[in-house]
């Protein structure tokens, strides 16, 4: 099967211009990204600010195109303006902050704007609305207006609004940034199960270790690069070369670090605390 | 230790009158020493910002009284305008606040509306960049083509150049990477070590609170529901959760080791100690 996702030396300029037009400085915000994703996997893309992670993101999405290399998303080249719309419909973006993507004030009515947009028929739509609320957990919110839930709530009810247009994929760009812990919790279940159950294939940007631990794979970007890759495990083993690009370890890799440090064998890539509890209650019935 | 900060019986309503009338504070008193590092936590919608924002006077109580340093702040003749000086307020994002032409002018902005000669102005403007950590180098630039971290200690240096006796930060850290998040919270550190003023952090990461606060100030629904030291504030996991909260991790590792008959002092939330106590107990025959 191909991929869902190729990049290809994916390069990204912006170029900055003075009053008559002529560029002045270019800034080059991807530099030859290569990256492969297959349907169904859960990707979480980590990197400090400005390392270029939200400029991919849009380009997943038709937002931004290619300076240079190419872009396959479900085998359409976004480089091709043609595709645009077809792009957006198959993989769908949500946003840090929530009261900006939110624009109706019924929370029905929000879900239903992507559909309704695509052309889908009245009563289809109402059942869409319906599935993708379920989906998320939003569905007996459904009267109410957005202004009335709380950050994490208004974030399900983006991502339902996203599910509502039967995409492949959900990018979501630091989608936990503004929430509460239990926010954050119900956001990354949520996209978890959509996961699972539909087979939506996620890309998840985030500065959060924690919320990686779960994922199928993961992409560190610095400096517009992809400068590691592999599953969690790999990845938070190596902690020295993650602090190097501005980023950590979980919290409870961390314990098993200074644990290992001072001697105690623990495995290096323990990622939660479950795996952690039952290493040490081993060793301590050894 | 002084009191900075008292607050008695404190109320505010939204929007009274209009029929949509909301309750977002409700008998609130507080004491905030002098010299404090504070944590203040809660769900969305728990009256974090709205506190913030009557502690510098930006809003009334509905009823209730505020003292600063002593002074009723709802007096006749209290002056405002040095409240307003010596509460600085970081909001949420507040490089979006950003606009002068240069750095150097976007953090004098402030001390110039206040009539200060023009050299104490440039000092005032300089040591607070020093205090964020911006180097000489930045101060000319403008401030739009820096990164997300220095537009942000941009933004806090412009309030530190009112010189504050207290600070009040809304979620300072959001958005910023790991090492963005750790310089923002050192300079915090610093900031209340070196120049003694008092800190009020909202946050929404426990494992920060756990690792920087002296005492945690927890609400929910306008009201101030715990408060305490953060080792004594995250015994309460399951009350913590309730109110859409939680506990750092390592107190989570901790009170699952427990649970399963550990003998592991509840005092553990940061990850170093955490670890001391684990290994402590590892050794124990």
């Amino acid at each position: 099967m191909k991929p869902f996702i190729i990049a290809k030396d994916l390069v990204h300029e912006y170029s900055r211009r003075d009053e008559d037009g002529n560029v002045t400085d270019i800034k080059r915000a991807l530099d030859g990204i290569d990256m492969e994703v297959s349907a169904g996997d859960f990707i979480a893309v980590l990197g400090a600010n400005g390392s270029g992670k939200s400029t991919f993101a849009k380009h997943l999405n038709a937002l931004l195109t290619p300076t240079e290399g190419t872009l396959l998303v479900d085998g359409m080249d976004t480089s091709d303006h043609d595709n645009d719309l077809d792009v957006r419909c198959v993989a769908g973006m949500v946003f840090q902050n929530p009261d900006n993507q939110i624009i109706s004030n019924v929370v029905e009515e929000d879900v239903g704007f992507g559909p309704e947009n695509m052309g889908v028929p009245t009563e289809k739509i109402w059942e869409r609305v319906e599935e993708s609320l379920k989906n998320v957990g939003m569905y007996k919110y459904r009267k109410m207006s957005p202004n009335h839930l709380s950050g994490g709530q208004k974030q399900r009810v983006a991502i339902a609004g996203v599910m509502a247009m039967r995409p492949k994929c959900i990018i979501l760009d630091e989608p936990t940034a503004m929430l509460d812990p239990v926010g954050r919790r119900a956001v990354i279940d949520t996209v978890t199960e959509l996961n699972k159950k539909e087979n939506i294939t996620v890309i998840l940007i985030t500065h959060y270790m924690e919320e990686v631990t779960g994922a199928d794979y993961v992409f560190v970007m610095n400096d517009g690069k992809v400068s590691m890759q592999g599953t969690p495990r790999q990845i938070f083993a190596r902690s020295e070369e993650l602090k190097e690009y501005r980023l950590t370890i979980p919290e409870v890799t961390k314990i098993a670090l200074h644990l290992r440090k001072m001697g105690i064998e623990l495995p290096k890539d323990i990622l939660n605390e479950e795996e952690l509890v039952k290493a040490l209650i081993e060793l301590k019935n050894f | 230790m002084s009191i900075i900060m008292q607050l008695e019986n404190v109320s505010y309503i939204y929007g009274i009158g209009s029929g949509h009338e909301k309750q977002a504070l409700k008998n609130i008193n507080l004491k905030i020493n002098a010299g404090e590092f504070i944590g203040l936590v809660g769900h969305t919608g728990s009256g974090k910002s709205t506190l913030a924002q009557l502690l510098n006077g930006l809003e009334h109580a509905t009823t209730g009284e505020i003292y600063y340093d002593g002074r009723n702040i709802y007096d006749k003749d209290y002056d405002m305008k040095s409240l307003r000086g010596n509460v600085g307020l970081v909001f949420q994002y507040p490089e979006h606040q950003l606009f002068e032409a240069t750095v150097e002018e976007d953090v004098q902005f402030g001390p110039r509306n206040l009539g200060l000669p023009l050299l104490e102005v440039e000092l005032r403007s300089y040591n607070a960049l020093k205090m964020v950590g911006i180097s000489d180098d930045l101060i000319d630039v403008s401030p739009f083509v820096l990164s997300g971290g220095q537009k942000r200690r941009v933004a806090i240096a412009g309030v530190l150049a009112m010189q504050p006796k207290l600070l009040v930060l809304d979620e300072p850290m959001a958005g910023l990477d790991p090492t963005g998040r750790e310089e923002i919270l050192n300079i915090l550190r610093n900031l209340r070590d070196k120049q003694k003023i008092t800190i009020i952090l909202i946050s929404h990461s426990m494992e920060d609170i756990a690792e920087y606060a002296d005492r945690v100030i927890v609400m929910n629904k306008g009201e101030v529901v715990l408060e305490g030291e953060p080792k004594k504030i995250f015994q309460f996991e399951e009350e913590l959760e309730k109110i859409g909260l939680g506990v750092p991790q390592s107190t989570k590792v901790i009170h699952r080791l427990r649970k399963m008959g550990a003998d592991i002092p509840y005092s553990c939330i940061t990850a170093e100690e955490s670890a001391g106590a684990i290994y402590k107990w590892l050794q124990r025959v």
